[in-house]
């Protein structure tokens, strides 16, 4: 069961949506329920504290009068719901809506231009939302999540080639097939975090075994399945060997 | 004088030489990063290791007698610079680069304190055998070129010498010419003596005619170099007033169409009274949609891009964004701008953030141009002590993440590419930056992420 939280400050506006989201959840037959609807981020947070589980969050950007806007709001929550759904609702169509999407992993954005907009918007988060789930369900990828400042990025670990440390700084380069980026961490932590799929084949290089393509012994390179290449060690050769 | 104390008042010598190199590189030309860091076991054995090696080749060469030898001479002196700024390097996790200018910056001036001091004090070489005249050399070599050094670097502040020649150091090209040129400067030193106390001058003057000489040198370089410098600065001073000619446009054929705009709401205005008068509501609520959306389209999406560019601060960040905006609009691009919060300013230097953005967002121009729903989105978010610069356009060709860094790689065709290339070249330089490259969805997404100076 997922519960469903909405802040939205005009009051009305707040009444129309509960009963939109009510009615659908009635005849769709989701597995869902209204749980809190405020005007105020306080109460919400206060709410989401207390019941801690994954949710759906509707919320208004523009909250006239309070201390939070719905982006700070939208950080607070997911602090405390890091796989919660999220979708924005404004009134003007200006919203910097992949700024949203950046940092807050927001789902969608709906705006309040006339009743039945709002309407069709909220029927379609909700079977957007049902879909995502269906979808995990049938999801059995591992994901490598790695913090890089002040985002979370989440790869497939069975995409990841190799990473590369950069000499003389704490830098890592992630290489894989639809990423590359640099984060800070210690390949030594990352090779206990990410257990036997992936070898240290080298002093600057932690491998995905499952991703090498072949072997060049005389030059001692490892050719990966994207064509990427990176070193190993010689006294390494025997463990790759027996491991690939 | 035994070996011994000749290699321990040598240690000390050059302790106190690698503290005020650490000092110039600190204080005088703030180049050196400040703040507590950990050294690992192997960093400070190297530093002593370097130390230790200076010492003795000196103390050994003394004590053979070589010094006399100007070869052996200027080697002596390189060696010792290279050491110093080995060491700068391993303490500060600086770039021997950026280190070796400023050992030679130093050099330059202890030199010429150093050169002063024996000018003022003394009219013939010293001695060293005899303990007096060595007591005067000792005197004269630490505690007045010390107080002249003072002296000198005083003036040097107050006429802001420092702050000058670490802008020349900063600009690559200019710097990688006057490093060679500085570079010379012991050779040049020790010769141009060599040369005129063997053609009888006495060492007074010798020096001082030296002295004049290399000082007139440095001054004429370093004019040139302000000189280049300031060509450049012009020069990015006319781009940015281009720009700003560019953006008063916008604004002005803005302001012509909401004047358009003002002109036929009044004659909807006039149709809608009548509408409602007539009782028919329905009608006048379509009336009033059609109206709205009407605005949106027309003048609605120039003023939303307005407001996320007003958003951005740097001057040179919006002079870009503005250009790459109108050829973007020329090319029937769509493009989206998002500047949520105030962007004010990065520890990028902006040359080198204009150069990266301007390469993510040429690329992202060139792989969506002529293509039919063409669109490209920018994003710069300044968020919590870091800032974000993200561009992202629709993919219309299979790419390779890990290839496009290589040079003259290119999805269309060859003599292209060089741009992403340089951009990851620029980018190595910052130690806080993390750019990251990404496919997803039919989407390709290029970032870079500046961690600022107060990030926690």
């Amino acid at each position: 069961m997922l519960t469903i939280y909405l802040c939205e400050d005009e009051e009305d506006i707040r009444q129309v949506q509960r009963e939109c989201l009510e009615k659908q959840i009635l005849i769709q037959g989701y597995d869902m329920e209204v749980a809190l609807c405020s005007g105020r981020p306080g109460e919400i947070l206060e709410a989401v504290k207390a019941a801690p589980g994954r949710g759906i969050y509707f919320l208004d950007v523009e909250l006239k009068g309070e201390e939070m806007d719905g982006f700070a709001l939208g950080r607070e929550i997911r602090r405390l719901d890091p796989r919660g759904f999220i979708v924005y609702v404004t009134a003007y169509g200006n919203l910097a809506f992949e700024t949203f999407r950046y940092h807050l992993e927001a789902l969608d954005y709906i705006v309040k231009e006339s009743r039945e907009k709002m309407e069709e918007g909220l029927s379609r988060s909700l079977s957007v939302i049902t879909e995502r789930m269906r979808a995990e369900q049938g999801e059995s990828r591992e994901f490598f999540s790695v913090k890089v400042m002040d985002v979370v990025k989440h790869v497939p670990i069975n995409e990841i080639m190799f990473f590369e440390a950069a000499p003389g700084t704490h830098r890592i380069a992630l290489h894989g097939l639809n990423d590359w980026f640099d984060f800070i961490g210690s390949l030594r932590e990352l090779e206990g975090q990410l257990g036997k799929q992936f070898l240290r084949a080298h002093r600057a290089y932690l491998v995905n075994l499952e991703q090498i393509a072949e072997l060049d012994l005389k030059g001692r390179e490892l050719r990966m399945k994207n064509g990427e290449r990176c070193l190993f060690a010689r006294n390494m050769k025997g463990a790759l060997l027996e491991r690939m | 004088m035994s070996f011994l104390s000749v290699f321990v008042f040598n240690m000390i010598s050059c302790v106190a030489g690698l503290v005020s190199v650490v000092f110039m590189g600190m204080a005088v030309l703030k180049v050196l990063p400040r703040g507590r860091r950990r050294y690992g076991l192997w960093r400070v054995a190297s530093v002593a290791a370097c130390l230790v090696m200076i010492t003795w080749s000196a103390s050994y060469l003394y004590k053979k007698g070589l010094l006399s030898n100007f070869f052996v001479l200027v080697l002596e002196d390189y060696l010792r610079l290279i050491g110093y700024a080995c060491c700068v390097s391993l303490l500060f996790r600086v770039k021997f680069r950026k280190c070796w200018g400023i050992v030679l910056f130093e050099e330059c001036v202890r030199e010429c304190s150093n050169v002063l001091a024996f000018i003022s004090f003394t009219d013939r070489p010293l001695v060293l055998s005899i303990p007096e005249e060595r007591r005067t050399y000792m005197f004269l070599s630490s505690v007045v070129t010390m107080a002249v050094f003072l002296a000198l670097l005083f003036v040097m502040y107050k006429m802001k010498v420092g702050d000058a020649y670490r802008q020349w150091m900063e600009h690559r090209n200019l710097w990688s010419r006057g490093r060679i040129c500085l570079s010379g400067y012991p050779i040049l030193f020790y010769g141009i003596m060599e040369v005129l106390m063997g053609g009888g001058a006495s060492r007074n003057v010798s020096m001082g005619i030296t002295l004049l000489m290399v000082t007139a040198a440095l001054v004429l370089f370093h004019h040139m170099g302000m000189e280049e410098w300031q060509r450049r600065e012009f020069a990015a001073q006319e781009l940015i007033l281009q720009q700003q000619n560019v953006y008063i446009k916008t604004l002005e054929g803005m302001q012509e169409e909401v004047r358009r705009f003002r002109h036929d709401y009044r004659n909807m205005m006039s149709g809608l009274c009548l509408t409602v008068k007539e009782g028919e509501l329905t009608e006048a609520g379509r009336f009033l949609q059609e109206m709205t959306e009407d605005f949106d389209s027309q003048i609605g999406g120039q003023i939303r891009q307005m407001g996320h560019l007003s958003n951005v601060r740097m001057t040179e960040v919006k002079g870009l964004l503005l250009a790459k905006l109108a050829q973007m609009q020329r090319e029937g691009t769509a493009c989206e701008l998002e500047v949520m919060r105030p962007f004010q300013k990065t520890r990028c230097r902006a040359t080198d953030l204009c150069r990266c953005l301007g390469v993510l967002i040429d690329n992202a121009m060139e792989e969506v141009r002529g293509q039919e729903d063409a669109w490209v989105h920018i994003m710069i978010s300044s968020q919590e002590g870091y800032t974000t610069f993200r561009v992202k356009n629709r993919l219309y060709h299979n790419i390779d993440v890990h290839r496009i860094w290589q040079q003259g790689y290119s999805t269309k065709g060859e003599d292209r590419g060089f741009g992403l290339a340089s951009y990851r070249q620029i980018l190595e330089g910052y130690e806080d930056v993390l750019p990251a490259t990404a496919v997803q969805e039919g989407y390709f997404i290029q970032e870079f992420k500046i961690q600022e100076r107060n990030a926690g």
